[in-house]
């Protein structure tokens, strides 16, 4: 690991000049468990680490009529465990209870999860160039070893997103808060993530001096209800292969509000719609279920050590739609 | 004779220590005005240095010195491996190595180093490599030695021509890590011409010290070794280069320097295991019995052999001695390739061999409509060893790696393993016929047996020493590799005096206490320095039971657990009778331990319940049941530790840990624990572990090898569990959701 300076400002003004001192050598610390492992294995280096850690207004949890409101740095760990985040909001503890193992729960925080970089064997390894590290060719997509590239929308760049949190917060209908040099602003959490036709280097919608301040997530109807099924290879301290966030409300035996989002399958979280309007005002029933697996499926194209993975999701997709049947 | 310590579980020697964290390892020491080494590394599979310039790393303050292959002796570590060397035939290969003020900075160095390389072609896979026109890794080619190992009892071609049905297959196991919790290190210090050197090993004597004194060009006693605490042994350290240039930047420096690896570079550049190809042939008789049985293994043993011959060698073991088998024939390539360096580790090439041997033989016994239990009752090797003729001339040492036949076992309890084991799965009540189960998660049960050897034919010394103070000191020179056998020597050796074992001070692993040893090596330390130690107690104890008749005016007297018993005495603290000695009772003993009318192996059989998820591929295992023949079993709870130790490392193996190469440039892509994929607690099954067998009559007090027994049949237990539940079998190991779900559709087991 190559030295830099730290710095710990104490609001978040202070931290976006930090950031804006020292265009694209500052970079923001979270928790840190992914950007120290990036540091160690030098796949980036940086003069400046910029502090999260004393920015009251980042550890902000409140739960109200309107919703939730989640600091950037609130922790994994917090998600998992507090009450409050009981009937629609459960999803979310399920996710982050899907995280690596406690101590980094413990660490790592809900801002830090949503930009982590991908699992990408080829990323991770610094002696193998790759375009996500302004390489000339991607070395992954003739390599045996595929497990956390995409099914589809790779585009030159075919890793995926490793995010627990992302898939179960766009089920839940997110919208994150940024700020930057020029004010805050606010979009769905689905429109912040960008594929490689977009910015091959970066997986977010987030500038260089912005910084991502909050998630919030509407009031949801309260018989709503969602699960988080993950497939990795071994349970705990491991990163989804694909996962599966969807949940719905009962209304009479037929599905409303139907959402199904996929990780690890597509270099953003992946929402389908088609499966989702598939399922609205059906009752949930296999046959539903299945087509649904098929449809959110459909646009699937496999790399050459991949396809398995869409065995494995098309199972995960069922499975949490019957089993949210009751 | 009852027996008052051997078979008891006293106090693990050292484990407070560990406990509360004040156990010393080799990279927790430190000498006054210390120096830390790093070391550049190849980033080409296989190129030669054209350029190489160190002198900008050199002018930064506080880096001493930089080590290349221009600066180091002729003389070779290996006969492969040279101190250092212009030609590097791995990513990871070391180039240089530097010495500076710490760590960070000798780190920094690394970036100054300029190195110019001429790109050489380079080769990953074992029979890619075997071609004529491959490139050499080394000057002599890829087949290690030239030739294939080939070791025949009988004659196969008859065998097969005997053979009513013939049956084969193709497997293939995975490069892996062993992962020991502490990385590779060593630590140098000289005075004047006088070396001592902390190292992790697992052989002071017979490795460390004759390597460093002949590299270094030094008298054998001018080079001290010794190994502290060890944080992981499994066999794998160490076979590197290490020590010799920890060592020759400390003479270069004037000043100690500790070199430690990375976690990284312990994936990359300590030794991994071997990948394997094996293909096996099984001809057997209208009633199911074995008549030939022909393995043939190619192993990829990277870019420096070290000790792949041996892994090699036992591959085919279970082959050649599992089944009663008229007909048996191993044959082995050992080939270079640009991969990093494959080594020694726990079970050498036994539990990659056993895979195929037993899921094949499961595949028979299937095939011929036997439960695969009755099938191995029924045609196991027994007590009477194999038919044929000895050819180990009387006078010598029967070998514990049998080929022969006409030789019988010291003791074989395998029939009492696979009854015991049987019995506590529930193997007669709770297995269904394999494939029969349905929905998308699907339990099977499975089971595999296993044989090993231990320790015949190494030499062994110890000395045992009775010190007025009223201690017994025992020095062996063996290191302690984590596996306990400093405390299971203490208690062969408190049972041969007659003391309890906190009477004694253990003294391990230093060339200047101890007197010389074998490796720790191929479970061989209870049987060879277990002998040694009990004939060394014995010696000692009859000195003491002399010295303390003479004392007491009595004719003679007895040592019971530390009491002294005359005739009609009601005992004395034999401590309080020795403080007037002039000096230490001194015993010692030299042994070769081994046997010259039969063969001394350990046995296994292990069973295991899985559940497969047809539609993920995850196979989770829900309960094992481990049942061996070490014969006595010295210290019950580090014996039942050991087996379930083993058992949970080979099941991680089984199903996840492999080092990924990439194809094109031979980089190691996942060298961390986080994708080299070891298994965590949560996917631990309960682990039953059983000791049916009795005492063997030739190992000392019974007990024979155990170290690496247990990792034999793990995979082979795995595949025919879930063969079991699917009615698949998996043909490579390890059985990722991938392979399980591919293997489940190329045989139309799945709805598409």
């Amino acid at each position: 690991m190559r030295p830099f300076r730290f710095v710990e400002p104490t609001s978040l003004a202070e931290a976006v000049r930090c950031l804006q001192a020292e265009p694209g050598k500052a970079r923001l610390l979270a928790g840190g468990s992914d950007l120290l492992a990036e540091l160690k294995d030098e796949l980036v280096a940086y003069d400046c680490l910029v502090s999260l850690a004393k920015v009251p207004e980042l550890t902000r949890f409140e739960v109200t009529e309107r919703g939730l409101y989640l600091g950037a740095m609130v922790t994994l760990a917090q998600l998992e465990h507090d009450p409050r985040l009981h009937g629609p909001y459960r999803l979310l503890a399920e996710a982050a209870r899907g995280v690596a193992v406690p101590e980094i729960r413990a660490q790592g925080t809900l801002g830090g999860n949503l930009c982590q970089r991908p699992r990408c064997f080829y990323y991770r390894q610094a002696l193998t160039p790759c375009l996500k590290k302004g390489g000339p060719d991607c070395p992954a997509r003739e390599s045996p070893y595929q497990q956390y590239l995409v099914l589809m929308g790779g585009a030159g760049c075919y890793s995926a997103h490793p995010s627990d949190l992302a898939p179960a917060l766009i089920a839940l209908d997110a919208e994150v808060d940024l700020v930057g040099p020029s004010g805050a602003r606010s979009l769905p959490l689905e429109r912040f993530f960008i594929g490689p036709e977009v910015d091959v280097q970066r997986e977010t919608a987030l500038a260089p001096d912005e910084i991502l301040t909050a998630v919030r997530v509407p009031l949801l109807p309260s018989g709503w209800r969602g699960t988080y099924l993950k497939a990795r290879e071994r349970t705990a301290g491991d990163f989804a292969v694909v996962s599966v966030a969807a949940g719905y409300a009962l209304e009479c035996g037929t599905v409303v509000q139907p959402r199904l989002v996929l990780g690890g399958v597509a270099p953003v979280p992946w929402r389908s719609r088609q499966a989702e309007a598939l399922l609205a005002g059906q009752a949930p029933t296999p046959e539903a279920a299945r087509r649904c697996a098929e449809a959110a499926l459909a646009a699937a194209q496999p790399l050459p050590h991949n396809a398995y993975k869409v065995d494995i999701a098309r199972a995960l997709i069922a499975r949490t739609i019957l089993a949210l049947a009751g | 004779m009852p027996l008052h310590v051997v078979g008891t579980a006293v106090p693990r020697l050292g484990l407070a220590e560990k406990v509360t964290g004040a156990a010393r390892y080799t990279a927790d020491l430190k000498r006054p005005g210390m120096l830390y080494a790093r070391l550049l590394r190849s980033p080409h599979a296989h190129a030669r240095i054209v350029h190489l310039d160190a002198s900008e790393a050199l002018r930064l303050p506080g880096v001493h010195a930089v080590l290349t292959y221009r600066d180091v002796p002729q003389e070779r570590i290996d006969a492969d491996l040279p101190v250092l060397d212009a030609v590097v035939r791995f990513v990871g290969d070391e180039v240089a190595a530097v010495a500076a003020e710490s760590e960070a900075l000798a780190e920094e160095a690394l970036r100054h180093i300029r190195v110019d390389y001429e790109v050489l072609p380079a080769v990953f896979d074992a029979e890619a490599a075997l071609k004529p026109a491959a490139p050499a890794v080394h000057p002599a080619g890829n087949l290690v030695g030239g030739q294939w190992l080939v070791v025949e009892r009988g004659n196969v071609a008859q065998g097969f021509a005997e053979a009513a049905r013939v049956f084969e297959g193709t497997f293939h196991t995975q490069a892996h890590a062993p992962v020991g919790m502490e990385t590779r290190a060593a630590l140098a210090e000289w005075q004047g011409e006088r070396l001592t050197v902390w190292k992790t090993s697992r052989a002071v004597h017979a490795m460390d010290r004759p390597i460093l004194a002949r590299v270094l060009g030094l008298p054998l006693e001018h080079v001290r070794v010794i190994c502290p605490n060890m944080g992981g042994g499994f066999g794998n350290k160490d076979e590197s280069r290490v020590a010799v240039l920890a060592a020759l930047l400390a003479r270069r420096t004037g000043r100690p320097v500790r070199l430690e690896y990375t976690r990284a570079e312990e994936f990359v550049a300590g030794r991994s295991r071997q990948a394997a190809a094996m293909h096996l042939r099984i001809g057997v008789r209208a009633d199911g019995a074995p008549v030939a049985i022909d393995m043939q293994a190619t192993m990829n043993a990277g870019a420096y052999v070290a000790t792949g011959m041996r892994v090699t060698r036992r591959v085919g073991q279970g082959a050649l001695y599992l089944y009663t088998c008229p007909h048996a024939r191993f044959r082995g390539a050992t080939v270079y390739t640009n991969r990093p360096p494959g080594g020694s580790f726990r079970g050498l090439g036994a539990p990659l061999g056993h895979f195929a041997l037993e899921v094949l033989i499961d595949q028979i016994a299937v095939a011929l409509g036997l439960d695969p239990l009755e099938y191995r009752l029924r045609f196991h090797v027994t007590a009477a060893g194999q038919p044929g003729q000895r050819t180990t001339p009387p006078h010598e040492l029967l070998p514990d790696e049998p080929v022969e036949g006409g030789v019988p076992f010291s003791s074989n309890a395998l029939r009492e393993c696979l009854l015991a084991g049987a019995e506590r799965i529930g193997w007669w009540q709770r297995r269904q016929p394999n494939g029969t189960a349905t929905g998308p998660l699907r339990r099977g049960l499975g089971m595999a047996m296993g044989l090993y050897k231990g320790g015949v034919g190494r030499e062994a010394e110890a000395e045992v020493r009775i010190t007025p103070a009223g201690r017994v000191r025992v020095a062996i020179g063996n290191v302690d590799v984590g596996q306990g056998s400093a405390t299971v020597l203490a208690q062969i050796a408190a049972e041969a005096l007659g003391v309890p074992v906190d009477h004694l001070d253990m003294v391990l692993a230093d060339t200047e206490l101890t007197p010389p040893a074998h490796i720790t090596a191929g479970s061989s330390v209870t049987l060879s320095s277990g002998t040694a130690v009990k004939l060394a107690a014995e010696e000692a104890r009859r000195h003491l039971l002399e010295y303390a008749a003479a004392r007491l005016r009595v004719p003679q007297v007895r040592l019971e657990q530390g009491r002294l018993l005359g005739d009609g005495e009601t005992g004395l603290d034999w401590r309080s009778v020795v403080a007037d000695l002039p000096g230490d009772l001194v015993g010692t003993a030299r042994v070769t331990a081994g046997s010259r009318t039969h063969l001394i192996n350990a046995f296994a059989a292990h069973f295991a319940e899985v559940e497969v998820d047809v539609e993920s591929g995850r196979i989770r295992v829900l309960r094992y049941v481990a049942a061996h023949d070490s014969g006595r079993i010295v210290h019950p709870r580090m014996a039942e530790n050991q087996v379930s130790g083993g058992v949970l490392q080979f099941l991680s193996i089984a199903l996840r840990e492999e080092l990924y190469l990439d194809p094109r440039t031979g980089v190691t892509l996942n060298p961390s624990f986080l994708e080299h994929k070891g298994t965590s607690i949560v996917d631990f099954p309960p682990i039953e572990v059983l000791f049916p067998a009795p005492p063997d009559p030739l190992a000392p007090y019974g007990a024979k090898a155990l170290g690496e027994p247990p990792v034999v049949p793990v995979f082979a237990t795995i595949a025919n569990a879930v063969a079991n539940a699917t009615g698949v079998w998996l043909h490579q190991v390890p059985f990722t959701p991938q392979r399980v779900l591919q293997a489940l559709r190329a045989q139309g087991k799945i709805p598409a």
